[in-house]
């Protein structure tokens, strides 16, 4: 066993330090406050081969691999968790959709885009009333000849309002139910499509959540990803890798409010001394500093079984993501706690992580239904 | 016996102070060394009756055009010509700009030894021993200077200037000096706007950081310094927000200064500011964050709003000042 | 036009140094993560503008420990085709003159028509490199330049000074040591870190470069932490309040008013 990264990897993840430092931390206070998305720096994150890390070198890709991938990702979720998420969206759910659904001509049109970052992608699955249970879905994709017509309306979509592309699920066989979706290609220019609602959100403010709207929306046939009603898989399956993604933004967040509350419980001054010499605080930044550190060794285990093409990891995943997410809770809560009433206060940076953080239970599966994933893989259903 | 020579580093036809502290360090040195102490003047016969106080048996005066602008090459040159005559073993410039550059020069010309930007010499050492910061200040390092031959450049600022009685040197004219072509040549000498004072020059530096909030706050900066004769310095967040020039940016990756008095308003003082003001004799800080780690380390630590505090500081001073 | 650059391993500026006990000079370097000096960063930048501009290739010269592979790496990242690293004890320990010897011997085995290093090394904060190395190769130099411009044979170079800056023509080659705000460098794209691993590093000795061993002129004898700066008074108050104590401290134990 080598828990150690190599020195491709170490430069990897050094770049992603320093940009993180020099591109988004200046700007993320501001862009927070104004629900901005710092689109500069996505595109700059796409020509140094951030956007395509997971992908072969025959498409643009970067091919830096999961562990690479998944240590970028706890660099930049630190500083700006929204930006992240949209790496994340980009790397896990976009590009390994494609790669691993697509035909040779879609991987074509859009890998070398996607993996530079001249388009940005999303992937549009949750509806109003379809959140945790994709067999709801109300968006159809009616066959007509050669085309399918989509209608409906997607919601939350992360990336929705900066998207050039996009992963689209919808109903091609109502009967069916979750067994009758299919995932489409298609670009945001197309006629009949629009996006709807900006979300305004508690956390990850600098990404962009918004409603994506269907109106007879004509795409040819050609533009099925996967096989026709074989969508669910093409959503189950990326969600494997995506929850990698969420798993490091986690561990991010949570090693940000843990570097916050080091650094201000050395600094605060109480009963003429600084507070990290209190017992009572020391306990909980130890707490906090353990349990950043088996969410790491295991995000990287996982990340490790994705880049090795070992075996399935689909229960892992499910794991690391429920582990990190909420551990991340408890160590952002802990963080505030130590900034006493400071870190109530938008001056500090624990009170954006505080909000970031908690999405990362929500998204991507919640909590819920990764303990539904790891029972089902226990129980052997 | 060896002898200690000191370049008498001019700006705009006036000795610099880091010469005059320079001189005070070299008079002390040759005393320890039992040795005889000179200098070398370029272009500047007006000058003698004013270096008579520094302590100098000889000054060694190169003349002419090759001399009238800077220029590494041809000024070691010189010194290491005077040198020769004077057998002189040891040679101090400030640690200016030129003054780096010419004591690279000169130490590469000599085969010598060479210690930048010391802050201390211990002159009664055997072999003579220097201190200079590190690790940008983190570390102080002992350096011994074995070699025969020793170029030392001294931080300005540090060493004090000690004022001699009036003697006049001998002045020996450096005119069998035959210089090589010059391949870099100034071609034209930039001067920053009127009136600024360079911070390193200063011996007092007032400066803004992310706490002025930008360029219109550094107008409260500006007027401060204006009011105690001081220079404007700058936090790196303010010169990279581009609030103000990097002229201004002391620090790390700006300028290293070592005034008697430095102000720093709205600076958190991180350790790569301190690398460029640390060696500050007073340190006044004035900031709203009472933990901030300038607030720490300063003598005289205010806490609070700067524009509220300075103006008012300034106005107070002015009474004094008048 | 080829330009090679001097490099340097430094500890990573936010790294807390710690003097070495066991060995006089040096400091602790468990822990302490070692990058590429800033200014190199500069100096790099700069040379790959230069050369892309007519094909040219980036060379880099090293003199340091092992380690220093991963400074030299990461240039190769951001696109310096291959490098010389001297490793010895006796190179790495040497005095500046000497380095600067042994930088010049190495450096001819390049001919580049242009030498460029950072202004300084943010460890040993030394900065006179570039006019060793100049001296040595028989070049002429430029410290610190803000701006450089290359016309044919010549180089316009702006260099600080304190209250201005010099613009200097310069002969080529020449050696120029290279100042924040000359550029802003790049950051490595991720297939150039890939790329890079397989460039040529060159290990090379004093005895092939043809430099005798010699003492060293200076040596570092003790590393040690300055004096820290004992906490002086924090006040707070009006404005009128606190300028009034502001002002007895400046005159009474300043002394400064």
């Amino acid at each position: 066993m080598d828990f150690t990264f190599n020195e491709e990897q170490k430069m990897v993840i050094d770049g992603a330090r320093r940009f993180a430092r020099e591109k988004l931390a200046p700007f993320i206070a501001e862009l927070d406050e104004k629900a901005e998305v710092n689109l500069k720096a996505l595109k700059e994150l796409g020509k140094l081969g951030y956007l395509g890390m997971t992908l072969p070198e025959d498409f643009d890709g970067s091919n830096a691999g999961a562990i690479a991938y998944a240590a970028s990702m706890i660099e930049f979720s630190k500083v700006d968790a929204g930006t992240a998420v949209a790496v994340s969206v980009q790397n896990s759910l976009v590009n390994d959709a494609i790669l691993t659904f697509g035909t040779e001509a879609q991987k074509k049109e859009f890998l070398p885009r996607l993996a530079s970052g001249e388009w940005i992608g999303c992937f549009t699955l949750t509806e109003a009333n379809s959140g945790s249970d994709p067999g709801s879905l109300r968006t159809s994709a009616i066959r007509d000849g050669e085309h399918f017509v989509l209608s409906g309306t997607k919601n939350f979509t992360t990336n929705g309002g900066i998207a050039d592309m996009m992963i689209v699920f919808a109903q091609t066989c109502k009967e069916k139910g979750a067994k009758g979706i299919s995932a489409f290609l298609v670009r945001t220019d197309v006629p009949g499509f629009k996006v709807g609602k900006h979300e305004n959100k508690m956390g990850i403010r600098s990404s962009s959540t918004t409603e994506m709207v269907f109106e007879n929306c004509r795409v040819p046939a050609s533009a099925l990803l996967g096989e026709e009603n074989k969508g669910l898989k093409v959503a189950l399956t990326t969600l494997d890798g995506g929850r990698i993604g969420i798993a490091a933004q986690a561990v991010g967040i949570a090693e940000g409010a843990l570097d916050e509350a080091v650094r201000y419980a050395k600094e605060r001054v109480q009963f003429g001394r600084p507070i990290s010499e209190l017992e009572g605080l020391q306990f909980m930044l130890a707490d906090m500093a353990t349990e950043v550190e088996i969410a790491r060794t295991m995000l990287f285990r996982v990340a490790w079984m994705k880049e090795s093409h070992s075996q399935k990891f689909t229960k892992e995943a499910a794991m690391i993501k429920l582990y990190a997410s909420e551990m991340a809770h408890r160590v952002c809560h802990k963080a505030l706690q130590v900034h006493g009433g400071y870190g109530f206060m938008k001056e500090y940076k624990i009170e954006r992580l505080y909000r970031d953080q908690r999405i990362t239970e929500i998204y991507e599966g919640t909590s819920e239904i990764q303990r539904c994933v790891i029972a089902r893989s226990l129980l052997g259903e | 016996m060896p002898g200690v020579l000191v370049w008498i580093e001019t700006s705009e036809g006036k000795i610099r102070k880091v010469t005059r502290e320079a001189a005070g360090a070299g008079a002390k040195l040759a005393a320890a060394l039992n040795a005889p102490l000179c200098a070398v003047l370029f272009n500047g016969k007006d000058l003698l009756p004013e270096l008579a106080t520094l302590g100098f048996a000889k000054v060694y005066t190169a003349e002419g055009p090759g001399f009238e602008k800077y220029s590494g090459e041809a000024y070691a040159e010189a010194l290491a010509a005077a040198g020769g005559m004077f057998g002189a073993d040891v040679f101090l410039t400030g640690a200016t700009a030129l003054g780096r550059d010419l004591s690279a020069c000169l130490a590469a010309k000599l085969d010598a030894a060479l210690a930048i930007d010391v802050t201390e010499i211990i002159y009664d050492a055997k072999p003579l021993k220097v201190v200079r910061p590190v690790y940008s200040g983190k570390l102080l390092a002992d350096v011994e200077l074995t070699g025969e031959k020793k170029v030392i450049s001294l931080r300005p600022n540090v060493f004090p200037v000690a004022e001699k009685p009036s003697v006049s040197p001998e002045v020996v004219p450096l005119s069998a000096l035959e210089t090589a072509a010059i391949r870099a040549e100034v071609r034209k000498a930039i001067k920053a706007a009127e009136g600024v004072l360079d911070v390193t020059e200063a011996t007092i530096v007032v400066s803004g950081g992310r706490g002025t909030g930008g360029a219109s706050g550094f107008k409260v900066i500006e007027d401060l310094a204006g009011t105690l004769g001081g220079a404007v310095g700058a936090s790196r967040v303010a010169v990279d927000e581009g609030w103000i020039e990097y002229a201004h940016q002391v620090g790390q990756t700006g300028k290293v200064v070592s005034p008697v008095l430095y102000i720093a308003c709205g600076i958190s003082g991180s350790t790569q500011h301190f690398a460029g003001m640390g060696t500050s004799k007073f340190i006044i800080a004035v900031n709203t964050d009472p933990d901030a780690p300038i607030m720490e380390k300063a003598d005289f630590a205010i806490v609070g709003d700067l524009f509220k505090i300075v103006p008012v500081l300034k106005e107070e001073l002015l009474k004094v000042v008048r | 036009m080829n330009v090679a650059v001097i490099l340097q391993q430094v500890p990573d500026t936010e790294a807390a140094v710690k003097p070495n006990p066991a060995v006089p000079g040096a400091i602790l370097e468990e822990g302490v993560k070692f990058i590429l000096n800033p200014y190199d960063e500069f100096a790099v930048e700069e040379a790959l503008k230069i050369a892309e501009k007519d094909g040219g290739e980036v060379t880099g010269v090293c003199i340091g420990p092992d380690r220093s592979e991963n400074a030299i790496r990461m240039a190769m990242a951001m696109g310096m085709e291959r490098a010389i690293l001297i490793t010895e004890p006796a190179a790495v320990e040497a005095d500046l003159v000497t380095q600067g010897g042994i930088l010049a011997a190495a450096l001819k085995t390049l001919s580049p028509k242009l030498v460029l290093s950072g202004r300084e090394m943010i460890d040993s904060q030394n900065d006179a490199a570039a006019a060793v190395v100049a001296h040595k190769l028989g070049i002429p130099h430029v410290l610190a330049a803000s701006k450089i411009e290359i016309n044919g044979d010549k180089a316009v170079v702006v260099r600080d000074i304190e209250g201005g800056s010099l613009e200097i023509e310069t002969a080529l080659p020449a050696a120029i040591s290279c100042q924040k705000g000359l550029n802003e460098p790049r950051y490595p794209t991720l297939i150039a870190i890939k790329r890079a691993k397989n460039k040529e590093i060159k290990k090379m000795t004093l005895a092939e470069l043809g430099i005798a061993a010699a003492p060293s002129k200076s040596r570092v004898t003790a590393l040690r932490q300055p004096q820290a700066r004992a906490a002086g008074v924090k006040i707070t108050g009006t404005p009128e309040e606190v300028t009034g104590k502001c002002l007895a401290w400046l005159s009474g134990t300043a002394k400064v008013i």
